[in-house]
Formats: C-alpha cells, sequence, structure tokens
C-alpha cells in the first residue's frame, strides 16, 4: 500500500519549520532544551481560544499541527472528508500532571484546578486540534518508546487502509518534566514531528512524499526501511 | 481505496477467546457477572485519602487495594488480573491501554517519597509480558475514557489485516486521589449516588478496575483449542469536533462511530439486540447516548444497560471491563440491571431498566467516549 506525504513540520529547542523548506544536507535534530513554540499569530488564520492557556504539550501540539497542515496547503477539513490524528509520545503530559497535582495540595484539595486537570490528559491536544480543524476521524495517543513517531505512523496507515479515515496527521510529541525522571539520566527530548498523510489518487509533488507500507514495515521511495519519522527530516540520501 | 465490501472479504475473522476483569463487585469476571445481575452496587464512602475538604465522598474502589501497601496499586491490580486463567500464545501482541498510570507516582513525587519505578505506561506492558511469560512487545494506547475500546479496535485491526495472529488487550485504572480532586474540579461527580441514565441523576463515581481480553484469528483459536466466546465484527472511532470535555449534544461523533462498526460488521442496525453504553451518570453524557440510539435506531426499543453504577467508572479500563461484560451478556442473552436507575424519562422507557432481561439477537453493542471528543464502538456478535 502506498501513502503519500502531504506535508510535515518540526518543532525542537532551535527552531521550529516545515517538511518542504529543509534544505539540501540539512537534518533535522532532537533537542532535550525547551522546544521553541511559535506564537498563535504565526499560526492560526482564526484565533483558536484559549492558546495562550494550554500547557506546553498541547501548545506543542497544535502549533506543530497547524505547521503539517500548512505544510499540506490544507485549511479545516470539508464535508465528506474524515481527517483524524494520532500521535506517538512517552512522558505524554507529566509536566502538567505534576502542575496540576500542585493545585490539589491546599485545603484537601479543595481548591484544584479544573482547567489545569482537563489538560492532564495527551488526547485533549488532539481534541482542540479537533476543533479547530474539524477532525471527525479516529484520535488517540500511542506511547512512543524511542521510534520517535513511528507507532503513531503505523496506526494512521492502518486506520486509513480500513477507511476510517481519508487523512491522518500523526506524529511525535513529547513536553517531558524539567527534571529527569526516577531511573532516567538526562530529561527526554522535547519538541514535535508531524507529517500530513493521505491515500489520494491526486498527483503528488515528488517521489520522496510517497511512503510504501508492506509487512508493517514503511518503506521510501528509494526502498529504505523508515525507522524513525526523523528520517522523513533529512534531505541527506541514503 | 478498495470498497468496504471488497476489504470486508480480505479480512480475517477475530474472536475472543479469553477474557479477565475485575473490579470492586468482584475479583472476576464470573463474581462481577453475577453480582451485576443480583442488581448490588459497590460503591461506598471512599477511606483511600481524605475527602473531608471536598463536596463529594463515593466510589468504587477495592477493599483489599485499600488496604494494600503496595506501592504501586495498578502493578497489584494488573498481577492479580493476569492470575485469573490468562495464557495467551507467546508472540502475542500485547496493547496496554490506561488514561494515568503515573498518579500514584505523581503523589508521592509531592510527597517527597517516590517508591514505584512504574509510571509510565510502556512500564505496565512489560510488567504485563513478564507476568504472562510472553515475549516483551506491543503497544501502549490512550484514548482517556475510551482507551482499552479503541486498544481493542486496534487490535482487531491488527489481526483483520493478517499483521498479528494473537493481541492481548489489557489495562487497568485505580480510583486515585489525582482523578478524585480533577473530577470534583470539574463538578462531574455525584454528590449522591451513580445513577445512570435515571431522570435524577447528577454524575459519576469512580472504580478501581482492570480487564485482559485476548483477541485471535478463529485459526489461531481453533488450532489452539481456545473456547470462541465471540466473534468481534465491528469497530469504529470518531471525534466530535465539538469541545474538550463536553460531549456533543447531536451525538455527532458517537453516531459515526456506531455507524462505522455497523458498516465494517456488515450487519444491518435492526440486528443489534442490546447495548451496553457508556453511562456514567452525568447529565449531558447520557443525554448525548439517549441522542445517538434514537438517531441510529429511530424508535425501536432493546436493551440499553450501563454498569457504572454498580463497578464506577473505570477510566481507561472502562471500555475493555465493558467488552467483557458484553460478550457475557451475548452469550447468555440477557443484560444486567442499571445499578442507580429508577425515574424513567420518556425516552428511557423501555430500554433502562432497573432488573435484570433477556433479549433475543446474536449481537450487541458496546460503547464508550471521552475527554477530548473520542468515541468508539464495538460490535460483538455470537460465532
Amino acid at each position: 500500500m502506498e501513502f503519500n506525504i502531504r506535508g510535515g513540520s518540526w518543532i525542537n529547542g532551535e527552531g521550529f519549520g516545515i517538511l518542504s523548506e529543509i534544505g539540501a544536507n540539512k537534518s533535522i535534530a532532537l533537542t532535550h532544551s525547551d522546544p521553541i513554540i511559535p506564537g498563535a499569530k504565526e499560526l492560526f488564520h482564526e484565533p483558536l481560544q484559549r492558546y495562550g492557556r494550554f500547557d506546553t504539550f498541547t501548545k506543542l501540539g497544535c502549533a506543530a499541527a497547524a505547521l503539517a497542515l500548512a505544510d499540506a496547503d490544507r485549511g479545516k477539513a470539508a464535508n465528506g472528508e474524515t481527517w483524524g490524528m494520532v500521535i506517538a509520545s512517552d512522558y505524554e503530559v507529566m509536566a502538567t500532571d505534576l502542575e496540576y497535582y500542585e493545585t490539589t495540595e491546599e485545603e484537601g484539595g479543595a481548591f484544584s484546578s479544573p482547567n489545569l486537570f482537563s489538560y492532564t490528559l495527551p488526547v485533549i491536544t488532539l481534541g482542540e486540534c479537533a476543533v479547530y480543524y474539524k477532525l471527525t476521524g479516529p484520535t488517540f495517543c500511542v506511547g512512543d518508546n524511542g521510534l520517535r513517531g513511528l507507532n503513531a505512523l503505523k496506526c494512521a496507515a492502518s486506520m486509513m487502509a480500513q477507511g476510517k479515515a481519508t487523512s491522518m496527521i500523526a506524529g511525535w510529541l513529547d513536553a517531558p518534566p524539567p527534571l529527569p525522571e526516577r531511573g532516567q539520566p538526562q530529561k527526554g527530548h522535547a519538541g514535535a514531528l508531524f507529517i500530513v498523510l493521505d491515500l489520494s489518487d491526486e498527483k503528488i509533488i515528488s517521489l520522496e512524499r510517497k511512503l510504501h507500507y508492506k509487512n508493517n514495515t514503511f518503506y521510501n521511495y528509494q526502498g529504505n526501511e523508515l525507522k524513525s519519522l526523523l528520517d522523513l527530516f533529512s534531505s541527506k540520501e541514503n | 481505496m478498495p470498497a468496504l465490501d471488497e476489504r470486508r472479504d480480505h479480512l480475517k475473522e477475530v474472536v475472543v477467546t479469553q477474557m479477565a476483569a475485575l473490579s470492586a463487585i468482584g475479583d472476576s469476571l464470573h463474581e462481577m457477572w453475577e453480582k451485576l445481575l443480583e442488581g448490588r452496587s459497590a460503591v461506598r464512602k471512599i477511606d483511600r485519602f481524605s475527602t473531608e475538604k471536598l463536596e463529594f465522598h463515593s466510589g468504587a474502589s477495592i477493599p483489599w487495594l485499600d488496604s494494600c501497601e503496595s506501592d504501586n496499586r495498578i502493578i497489584e491490580l494488573t498481577r492479580k488480573l493476569l492470575n485469573q486463567s490468562i495464557a495467551p500464545p507467546e508472540k502475542t501482541y500485547v496493547i496496554w491501554a490506561g488514561i494515568k498510570g503515573d498518579t500514584e507516582y505523581i503523589e508521592q513525587k509531592a510527597e517527597g517519597t517516590i517508591k514505584t519505578s512504574h509510571f509510565l505506561a510502556s512500564h505496565y506492558r512489560r510488567f504485563a509480558c513478564r507476568a504472562l511469560g510472553i515475549e516483551e512487545n506491543g503497544m501502549d494506547l490512550n484514548a482517556a475514557c475510551a482507551s482499552s475500546t479503541v486498544a481493542l479496535a486496534i487490535g482487531a485491526e491488527l489481526i483483520a489485516s493478517g499483521q498479528q495472529s494473537s493481541v492481548l488487550v489489557c489495562c487497568a485504572d485505580i480510583l486515585s486521589r489525582f482523578s478524585f480532586t480533577g473530577f470534583a474540579a470539574l463538578r462531574g461527580l455525584s454528590a449522591t449516588q451513580c445513577r445512570p441514565f435515571d431522570a435524577q441523576r447528577d454524575g459519576l463515581v469512580l472504580g478501581d478496575g482492570a480487564a485482559a481480553i485476548l483477541l485471535t484469528h478463529k485459526e489461531t483459536a481453533r488450532d489452539n483449542n481456545y473456547p470462541l466466546l465471540a466473534r468481534l465484527s465491528g469497530w469504529g472511532i470518531a471525534n466530535d469536533a465539538n469541545h474538550i470535555t463536553g460531549p456533543a449534544k447531536d451525538a455527532r461523533g458517537l453516531i459515526k462511530a456506531i455507524s462505522s462498526a455497523t458498516d465494517q460488521a456488515g450487519i444491518s442496525r435492526d440486528q443489534i439486540e442490546a447495548y451496553c453504553a457508556h453511562g456514567t451518570g452525568t447529565v449531558y453524557n447520557d443525554a448525548m447516548e439517549l441522542t445517538a440510539v434514537e438517531s441510529v435506531y429511530g424508535s425501536r426499543k432493546f436493551p440499553v444497560f450501563s454498569v457504572k453504577g454498580a463497578i464506577g467508572h473505570t477510566l481507561g479500563a472502562a471500555g475493555a471491563l465493558e467488552a467483557a461484560l458484553s460478550v457475557k451478556s451475548l452469550a447468555e442473552k440477557r443484560v444486567p440491571p442499571t445499578a442507580g436507575f429508577e425515574n424513567h424519562e420518556e425516552r428511557t422507557a423501555g430500554r433502562l431498566s432497573s432488573s435484570s432481561r433477556n433479549f433475543e439477537g446474536n449481537c450487541i453493542l458496546t460503547t464508550n467516549s471521552g475527554f477530548g471528543g473520542c468515541n468508539a464502538a464495538l460490535i460483538f456478535e455470537k460465532v
């Protein structure tokens, strides 16, 4: 089965950008520092309410989705289109969980923050994107296990293959807590790598934007196995 | 893209072959089922943590888990769950589903006394694989309160498309102070009693729960002499695209998920003869589900039930627990009473009941909906 990559985006501690603007011999790296997340005015034609109040994870996810969809030259899903979204993450919203739990510690929890609690689920990011971009297809989050979005890509492909969506946003998203967690040598990588996929027969720009899927494995146009979404964010020829 | 009929012809048959579950009402699926049929409820005053300063005080916690000295209740719950006769093939692909595996870690971290080393979903999945003595593989999934429902859909897809021959969906969530204070802050909890679909309903109660369901190819089941408990013939996942915490009033996401599952199963809507609803007991969720039932099935009446008045809302484990109970219901051709339900509104008449009821037919629907606008539907058929 063959999928088309319509667009993509990246955000890390050094900046942010889109797949189609990655120059020759440039590779996007993962970073541990706080991601540089663009402001709402750079991303959304219509105001995305609450963007300023989002936790880092949600803001990062919505920004990466906005950039990827812009790269794919897409606005919102039209009637008859079913778009979905799957993200892979290791730490999910642990930083927000910690922040929320601090609000429960006064007066026996009587002043717990309802707003922060809402953001203690990683799927809230998908919910925000769903409301804004009219994503009415499957939306869920999977564990990344260091594969940088590959699990999300497989699930997205599966959803399209079984006819549950006409297009999917898929990628890696992590915003780990500022300090390393127990048993971890250092703070995890923070950032996002998203792509927009579909199955349409419509002509696409280049072969590099084709992904072949066979026996549970993705291959690029040269027949090389995709081991991480990062492989797509490198212009180096393998 | 191939047409649906053509795709369906190429899909392998997915069957349920093993199930295990536990909750506050029983330490096994059998015990849960018997007590549900008796109309019992495990909801009681919480003593796992203090609720003194809050307006809400009830939950469905497992008594032995309250007094358990372990530093990680999800691990204890999973250990006890997998001690029930679950024996998957060695190469089984495991999907762990849950929404808040890190609550005890977060609570311990706040107290400055971290003891548990399990806090990511992948830690629990690996623990489950080791406990079962199978290869450590698989994935972890979070779709809020529809987590294990979506996990069953993904597992079924992996089998139907021939990528896996057996998939174990394993899930556990607990009644934690973290979640309780959050739902209290959102005013989603019941101050009285959880009464799904009751005209006087006023909110949900949280509960402990865990479930494991083994899905296999029909051929794999036959090769291993597994019982064919039911066929998982249709699944659908859809987003409301309406609000991040509240359901869509017009039930658009749930309707789409049910329609997608029905189309995939290749059955007519009239073949659904029983429905295990999400039925949280909140005003808006239950109203949304009744809207979906009316929209999809019109005025046709068949038994609809919720188990959350008896076992509480077990969050990420709810979907698989309810799927297991749906399979049990299909086998016995009867649905348990909806604990807490007493007062009808017009559209619950002929659908909801505080008594157990028999039904005819070979298909049962179960659905769950969650924060983020996610809805998932599964259809089980008698083999």
